[in-house]
């Protein structure tokens, strides 16, 4: 059997370059009983509405589409609906993690100078699937194709690009038998990993590519079910994957959300800006110096106002109708550019029926994203006209303006419904190994605890004589050696606590009076050539800064972008030809 | 006077039903477990054997009785604390329809909050409806939990924290 099953939980991100065959989240799907395939991540939106759970899942899969499979245990039967690459690319970046120093240069003449640099240390959780093609759907809305013929089977339907079943779960050997029978190939260790999920009441959902459809097809999915808290099937992930798995979550609620039965750890931010290339590093320390390696920090918490008029603004994406009437391809596409349209792999899958690019451009090595993007650079070598006069191609704009309307629109403005819906974003993260998949992480809400921000920034003082030192935004201090900062061996959580649905956090392990001793006592230097005036770390403030401010003309504020942390592991999608 | 009455009766019977709008009154809680077809109250220290969920948890249900007026949309909290040491093993706040008998409906329990044990221990369970108005009913009682013989293992691993 040579079939690469991927069957994913929830959905994901990529830590792992080394990523070859595929990268969702969630269960199973190994290209034999033996090799497991590598799922490297997962990114999930979880929000409640009742007793419904909305969960917004983001497919991570390179390798091909017919060893395509993703299965997700569920306490209730699921409605699906087809979800969006943007929500996960957009929001990640307006809560990706971003760490900004001002650095300070003081002269011996009395003056000063500050630069400010910036390094946005979260985006390498972000997929940016702009370059990512995939080809076409048929709708947004599950369609029930309703033919029951085993115990097991609920439901079975087709979706977009993906066949779907949803199982009883109350009968392993009946569950698997099906998924065989119906080519849901089911590799060894995935009997194990599914037992936990075996049991009356619950559900699988199964899901595949459709024939004729390409890897290039993914799209985020969008589960709805009855359920009393987000939980992540972990457990069944552990088959397919990576070292490290990084699972990035999302929950909006009326308040600051948690992981119940997780621990949670807070972040020692010194090791960050000593390197903040490091942070992907330090944040998966973090969690593994927590016990049983199980814990969630939160890199964000706070309004949802940040991905208001984000993803649907006033204006966006036109006039439709004006859009259908648009015959000519060039017209159509400069429309789709100057009202918002994101030119990127899923509007590419849209086009890719209606206006395909011609072979002749295809084995010129012209990606669609050039096509489309420049399409009056190639528009003389497509040939359109009156199909039924057998002139060429026919575009149809009103099919294509119906499919883009369902693609792209509809579920970019469910997403943002969400965020008018609910007041409270929360952002986690965690790395897990598959060793350590063994309990699924479960989300609840704590109204107590305060907001967690994304942006950091730090001061580095650069005295007329002495050495620099750092100082945090939590009056934490440092000192740096001829500008550089020290090679400490500090630990990567400050503090490991466990969150409760109220109150403040249980302290386990706090580790600042260990990093506060370890920072030692810090040296403000001197501007003037005077005497240093050294401050312990307790976060008082040191004397350099009173000198600062003793007739010191206006500071020069210049930016330097330190670093692109964008380590991205976005999605490499084959590319229909 | 009879014309006037007979003049509404008339007005609305031609007009769609309006929706039934009562407002809930306070009255007495009574807690306890039980299918749709009978309604046993609990009595306080029952023992208790957790129902696994749909997911891979593990809940206590719970049913109610209500002798108060019924209604729509109040709010509902779930709290439970472990006896012993007064730690908060669940919370939730939801929006539902206040019956005179519910179905039954789970008192989330595992996975446990990280490091705390909600196995084999009192555990005073709270139900709280109000509206804007003030508290309608409210009530707790206490159970002892324990898992099911049949999954004891994975229980165990899940519920003890």
């Amino acid at each position: 059997m040579d079939r690469k099953w991927l069957a994913a939980g929830l959905a994901g991100l990529t830590l792992a370059a080394q990523v070859r065959t595929a990268s969702a989240c969630g269960c199973f799907a190994p290209p034999s009983p033996a090799t497991p395939v590598v799922q490297a991540g997962e990114r999930i939106l979880f929000a409640k509405n009742g007793d419904v759970v909305t969960a917004h899942i983001q497919i991570q899969y390179q390798g091909s589409a017919t060893d395509f499979g993703w299965l997700v245990p569920l306490p209730s039967v699921p409605t699906l609906e087809l979800g969006s690459d943007e929500l996960f690319t957009v929001l990640g970046g307006r809560t990706n993690p971003q760490y900004t120093m001002t650095t300070t240069r003081q002269f011996c003449d009395g003056t000063s100078t500050s630069s400010t640099g910036s390094a946005g240390c979260g985006s390498f959780f972000a997929a940016d699937s702009s370059n990512n093609a995939s080809p076409s759907f048929d709708g947004g809305v599950a369609s029930d194709a309703g033919v029951i013929n085993n115990p097991a089977l609920v439901v079975q339907s087709s979706i977009g690009p993906y066949d779907y079943a949803v199982l009883k779960a109350d009968d392993k050997q009946e569950m698997l038998d099906w998924l065989d029978a119906n080519h849901y190939y089911v590799p060894d260790a995935t009997g194990l990993a599914v037992a936990p999920y075996i049991h009356p009441g619950g559900y699988f959902l199964a899901l595949k590519l459709r024939a004729g459809e390409a890897a290039g097809d993914i799209v985020p999915v969008v589960l709805h079910y009855k359920s009393d808290l987000p939980m992540i099937p972990i457990t069944l992930t552990q088959v397919g994957a990576t070292e490290n798995m990084g699972v990035l979550v999302w929950l909006l609620g009326e308040a600051r959300a948690i992981p119940r039965n997780y621990h949670h750890v807070e972040l020692d931010e010194i090791p960050i800006w000593n390197s903040p290339l490091d942070y992907p590093k330090v944040a998966i320390r973090a969690v593994r110096e927590a016990p049983e390696r199980h814990a969630f920090l939160t890199e964000y918490a706070g309004t949802s106002t940040v991905m208001r008029n984000q993803l649907d603004y006033p204006g966006r994406f036109g006039n439709l109708q004006t859009l259908a009437g648009l015959t000519d391809p060039r017209d159509y596409l400069e429309y789709l550019r100057g009202n918002g349209y994101t030119f990127n792999g899923a509007l590419f899958a849209v086009l890719h029926d209606y206006l395909p690019e011609p072979e002749s451009l295809v084995s010129k090595g012209i990606s669609e994203a050039q096509f489309y993007t420049n399409f009056y650079l190639y528009e003389s070598q497509v040939s359109w006209g009156d199909v039924d006069a057998g002139a060429g191609l026919h575009f149809d704009s009103l099919a294509l303006t119906a499919e883009i309307d369902a693609r792209i629109i509809g579920p970019l403005r469910a997403a943002a419904k969400l965020f008018d819906e609910h007041n409270y974003l929360t952002r986690m993260f965690t790395a897990l190994s598959p060793a350590d998949m063994n309990l699924d992480p479960v989300f609840s809400e704590n109204p107590d605890l305060p907001n967690v921000v994304s942006q950091h920034t730090a001061t580095l003082t650069i005295p007329c004589r002495g050495d620099a030192w750092l100082r945090t935004e939590n009056g934490r201090e440092e000192q740096w050696i001829s500008s550089l900062p020290p090679n400490l061996s500090l630990p990567a959580a400050i503090r490991i606590e466990n969150l409760r649905e109220e109150g403040p956090p249980v302290v386990l392990t706090d580790n600042e009076p260990t990093i506060v001793k370890a920072l030692g006592i810090v040296d403000h230097g001197s501007m003037t050539g005077k005497e240093s005036d050294p401050t312990s770390n307790d976060g008082g403030s040191g004397g350099c800064d009173c000198n600062i401010h003793h007739g010191i003309p206006p500071a020069q504020v210049g930016t330097l972008l330190l670093v692109g942390l964008a380590i991205h592991f976005a999605r490499r999608r084959r590319r229909r030809q | 006077m009879r014309v006037v009455v007979l003049s509404l009766l008339t007005v609305c019977a031609c007009q769609a039903t309006p929706p039934v709008t009562v407002t809930p009154t306070a009255g007495a809680l009574v807690l306890g477990t039980g299918d749709a077809a009978a309604f046993v109250p609990y009595t306080d220290g029952q023992d208790v054997t957790l129902v696994e969920g749909a997911q891979g948890g593990f809940h206590v249900w719970m049913r109610y009785a209500f002798d108060g007026e019924p209604g729509a949309s109040v709010k509902l909290e779930r709290r439970a604390h472990r006896l012993g040491d007064g730690e908060l093993v669940l919370r939730s706040t939801t929006q539902v329809e206040l019956e005179r008998e519910s179905m039954p409906m789970p008192m989330f329990m595992c996975p446990a909050p990280a490091g705390l044990s909600v196995i084999d221990q009192p555990i005073d369970f709270e139900l709280r409806f109000s509206d804007e108005n003030g508290v309608l009913a409210d009530q707790h009682i206490t159970l002892v939990a324990h898992c099911p013989r049949e999954n004891i293992e994975f229980c165990m691993r899940i519920c003890t924290g």
